[in-house]
C-alpha cells in the first residue's frame, strides 16, 4: 500500500502510528499536502467491502486521531483523508473520502 | 503485494427524475436529482423529507439489489428540489431508484425524458400504490408518468395515454433499457361502481321526516334530527345519499381528488360518482373533522364529505369546540387550515346531518323520560345556539306507528323521490345557484318574492325573536324549496313560509312531561 503512495509521490511519514484511542494506518505528505490513510484488507467481499466499514464512528475516530497526531508533529499543510481497500491483490483507493 | 489494479474513480454522475409530492390535496412538481460521486459508499436525502421519505434509502437499496440490478459502491446523494415543500410519503422511491440507476449508468440518460414517475418501492422491487396518485400524477411535470398498477384506475382520470402502470423496478429497468413495452393498462372494470345503496323504501311511516328529508335533499339545507333511539335517525340519514343526484363531471373529479388525497378507497373504476356519505364517530377531534393534523395537512370529514352528506350521530357527544368548527365551513363552502407551515383550502360543500336524542335517557317528551330537568336542560344546551342556527331543517322523530311498521303498504322509494329532488335541483341551477340553500338575498328577491301575507309572518317571527337575520334568509330558501317540491310557483305563499318556519321551529328538548 505504502509502496503505491511512493510510487505516486508521496512521502511516507508515519505507519501504525497510535495513541489511546486510535490508530492512524498511512500518514503520508506531499508537497503541502497531509494525507491520512485508513487501509482496510479483507480477504472476499462476502460480508461487505472495506468502504463499508468505514462510517461515521469511524471518520470521527481517525478525525480525532488525526489531530493528535499533528499535534505531535511539527507539520502543516492541507489535510486530505483517503480510504483504500485491499482486497486480495486489488487495491482501490478513494481519495478525500470524508 | 502486487498491485493489480489501482482505481481512483473521479467520475460523477447526475440524473434527474420528474415527480411529485402531495400537500394537503394538492400535489408539487417534484424534480429528484441524483447524484453519484466517488466517495465513501454512502446515501444522503436532502430536500425536507420526513420520516417516511427519509426511509426510502433502505427500501431503495433493497429493491435495486432484488431487481438484480447493481447498487453503486459509491457516494450517493439525493435531492428534492424544491428544497422549500417538504416531501412527504414513500411515492418518491421509484424515482430515486430510477434517478440512481441512470447516474450509475445502469440506465441511458435519454430514456427517462418526459417521464415521470410515482410509486412507492417494496424490498422486492415491487411498485406500490401511493395515496393521491391522482393529484399527483396531475401535478408532475412529464407527459407521461409511470405509476403503480393498483394507482393506474384513478391516475387514468388525468387521462389514460399519460399513464404508465408497473409492477415492479425490473420491469422500468427492462422497458427503459429497450428490453420490452410497457404492460397495458388493466381493463377498467364499473360493475361494482354503483354500490347498493339503502332505500328509502326500507323506512315504514314517518311521512313528516321523510318530506323533510325531501326538502333537505332538494334544496340542499342543513338538518337536525330529533328523535328516542330506535326511531329511525340513523336509518333516514343513510339514505339521504340516496336522494341526491349522480355527481357531475367536475364534482366527481373535486371527490376523488379529495379521497385520493387522504387514501380513501375508491371505486374499480376509479372516479366517486355518487354522493360520498361521511359519519365519523363522535369522538373525532377537530383536526379529523375539519382537516390539518401535524407535517401534512389532510382533509377532514367535512372535505371528504363535500359534494354529499356529513352525518354526525349523538351531535350533543360531539366536543363543543369540534362541532363549533364547523361554523365557518358551512358557511363559505370551503375550509381553510392555517398552520405554521403554510395554510390550506380544502372544499367543504356538504350536506349537514345531525342526530341527537331528546335527553339522556332518549325518552324525552314522554312520560317514560326519567331525566331530571336540570339534566334535560344540559343535554339540550351541548350544541350550541350559532350552530343550531345555520341547521334549516329541524324534525323531531317518534317511535314509528306501529300499524305502519307492521304494514304492507308500499312506500315510496328513493328512486321516485329523486326524481322530485332532481327537478328542483334543476330549478335552482336556472336560478345561478348550486342549490336553493345557496340562493343570495338578491336571487331570493327575484325568484322567490314573497305575498303580502307571507311577509307578514315573516315580520311576526322576527318580532317575537324566533328568527334571526341569518335565520330570515335560511327560511326563504327552504320555503323556495317547499314551494318548488309542490308546484314550483314563483311567489312564496303563507302556507311555504309557515311549513319553512315549522321545519325551523327548535325542537322541545326533553318535553314537558312533569
Amino acid at each position: 500500500m505504502a509502496r503505491h503512495y511512493e510510487s505516486a509521490g508521496y512521502e511516507v511519514l508515519d505507519r501504525n502510528w497510535q495513541v489511546r484511542g486510535g490508530e492512524l494506518d498511512l500518514v503520508m505528505a506531499r508537497g503541502n499536502e497531509i494525507v491520512f490513510c485508513e487501509v482496510k484488507t479483507r480477504t472476499s467481499h462476502r460480508w461487505g467491502g472495506g468502504f463499508e466499514a468505514v462510517d461515521h464512528r469511524k471518520q470521527r475516530f481517525l478525525r480525532r486521531t488525526a489531530i493528535s497526531w499533528l499535534d505531535s508533529h511539527d507539520v502543516h499543510g492541507e489535510v486530505r483523508f483517503d480510504v483504500a481497500s485491499v482486497v486480495g491483490s486489488r487495491i482501490e483507493v478513494i481519495e478525500a473520502a470524508f | 503485494m502486487a498491485v493489480s489494479r489501482v482505481q481512483f474513480s473521479e467520475t460523477t454522475m447526475l440524473a434527474t427524475v420528474r415527480s411529485a409530492t402531495l400537500s394537503g390535496i394538492v400535489g408539487h412538481p417534484v424534480q429528484v436529482e441524483v447524484h453519484v460521486a466517488s466517495g465513501l459508499p454512502g446515501f444522503t436525502i436532502v430536500g425536507l423529507p420526513d420520516a417516511s421519505c427519509r426511509e426510502a434509502r433502505d427500501r431503495v437499496r433493497a429493491a435495486i439489489l432484488s431487481s438484480d440490478l447493481t447498487w453503486p459502491m459509491r457516494r450517493i446523494t439525493v435531492n428534492l428540489a424544491p428544497g422549500d415543500v417538504p416531501k412527504v410519503g414513500a411515492g418518491l422511491d421509484l424515482p430515486m431508484a430510477v434517478g440512481i440507476l441512470v447516474a450509475s449508468e445502469q440506465i441511458d440518460a435519454q430514456s427517462v425524458q418526459g417521464l415521470g414517475m410515482v410509486g412507492e418501492l417494496g424490498l422486492d422491487g415491487s411498485v406500490r400504490p401511493v395515496p393521491g396518485a391522482f393529484p399527483l400524477v396531475d401535478s408532475v411535470e412529464a407527459p407521461v408518468v409511470v405509476i403503480a398498477t393498483a394507482d393506474a384506475r384513478v391516475a387514468s382520470i388525468v387521462g389514460s395515454d399519460r399513464v404508465r402502470p408497473v409492477t415492479d423496478l425490473k420491469q422500468v429497468a427492462d422497458v427503459l433499457a429497450g428490453r420490452r413495452c410497457w404492460p397495458d393498462p388493466p381493463p377498467v372494470d364499473c360493475s361494482g361502481d354503483q354500490p347498493s345503496q339503502p332505500d328509502l323504501a326500507d323506512v315504514k311511516g314517518q311521512r313528516a321526516a321523510k318530506w323533510a328529508l325531501e326538502v333537505v335533499a332538494a334544496g340542499g339545507h342543513h338538518m337536525l334530527l330529533v328523535g328516542p333511539p330506535g326511531a329511525g335517525k340513523t336509518m333516514l340519514a343513510r339514505r339521504l345519499p340516496g336522494l341526491l343526484p349522480d355527481l357531475t363531471h367536475q364534482e366527481s373529479i373535486d371527490a376523488t381528488r379529495i379521497h385520493s388525497a387522504a387514501g380513501c378507497r375508491l371505486p374499480d373504476s376509479g372516479l366517486i360518482r355518487r354522493p360520498p356519505f361521511r359519519a365519523p364517530h363522535h369522538s373525532a377531534s377537530m383536526a379529523a373533522l375539519v382537516g390539518g393534523g401535524s407535517g401534512r395537512s389532510r382533509p377532514g370529514e367535512v372535505s371528504l364529505a363535500s359534494n354529499g352528506v356529513l352525518f354526525l350521530d349523538e351531535v350533543g357527544e360531539f366536543a363543543p369546540s369540534v362541532l363549533d368548527a364547523l361554523r365557518q365551513p358551512l358557511e363559505e363552502g370551503v375550509v381553510r387550515v392555517a398552520r405554521s407551515g403554510g395554510s390550506v383550502e380544502h372544499p367543504a360543500r356538504l350536506l349537514l346531518v345531525a342526530a341527537m336524542n331528546p335527553c339522556p335517557c332518549g325518552e324525552g317528551g314522554s312520560a317514560a323520560c326519567r331525566c331530571p330537568a336540570s339534566a334535560r336542560a344540559r343535554y339540550s344546551r351541548r350544541v350550541s345556539g350559532p350552530l343550531l342556527d345555520r341547521l334549516d331543517v329541524m324534525v323531531q322523530i317518534g317511535r314509528p306507528d306501529p300499524a305502519a311498521l307492521l304494514g304492507r303498504g308500499a312506500e315510496e322509494s328513493s328512486a321516485d323521490v329523486a326524481k322530485r329532488v332532481a327537478f328542483v335541483r334543476a330549478l335552482a341551477v336556472e336560478r345561478g345557484a348550486a342549490t336553493n340553500a345557496e340562493l343570495t338575498e338578491a336571487q331570493l328577491e327575484v325568484h322567490a318574492p314573497l305575498s303580502d301575507e307571507a311577509r307578514t309572518t315573516i315580520r311576526d317571527a322576527l318580532v317575537s325573536g324566533r328568527l334571526s337575520g341569518r335565520g330570515l334568509r335560511r327560511v326563504r330558501c327552504v320555503a323556495r324549496t317547499i314551494r318548488d317540491l309542490d308546484d314550483a310557483g314563483t311567489e312564496i305563499r303563507e302556507c311555504d313560509v309557515a311549513a319553512a318556519l315549522s321545519l325551523r321551529a327548535r325542537p322541545v328538548m326533553g318535553g314537558d312531561h312533569d
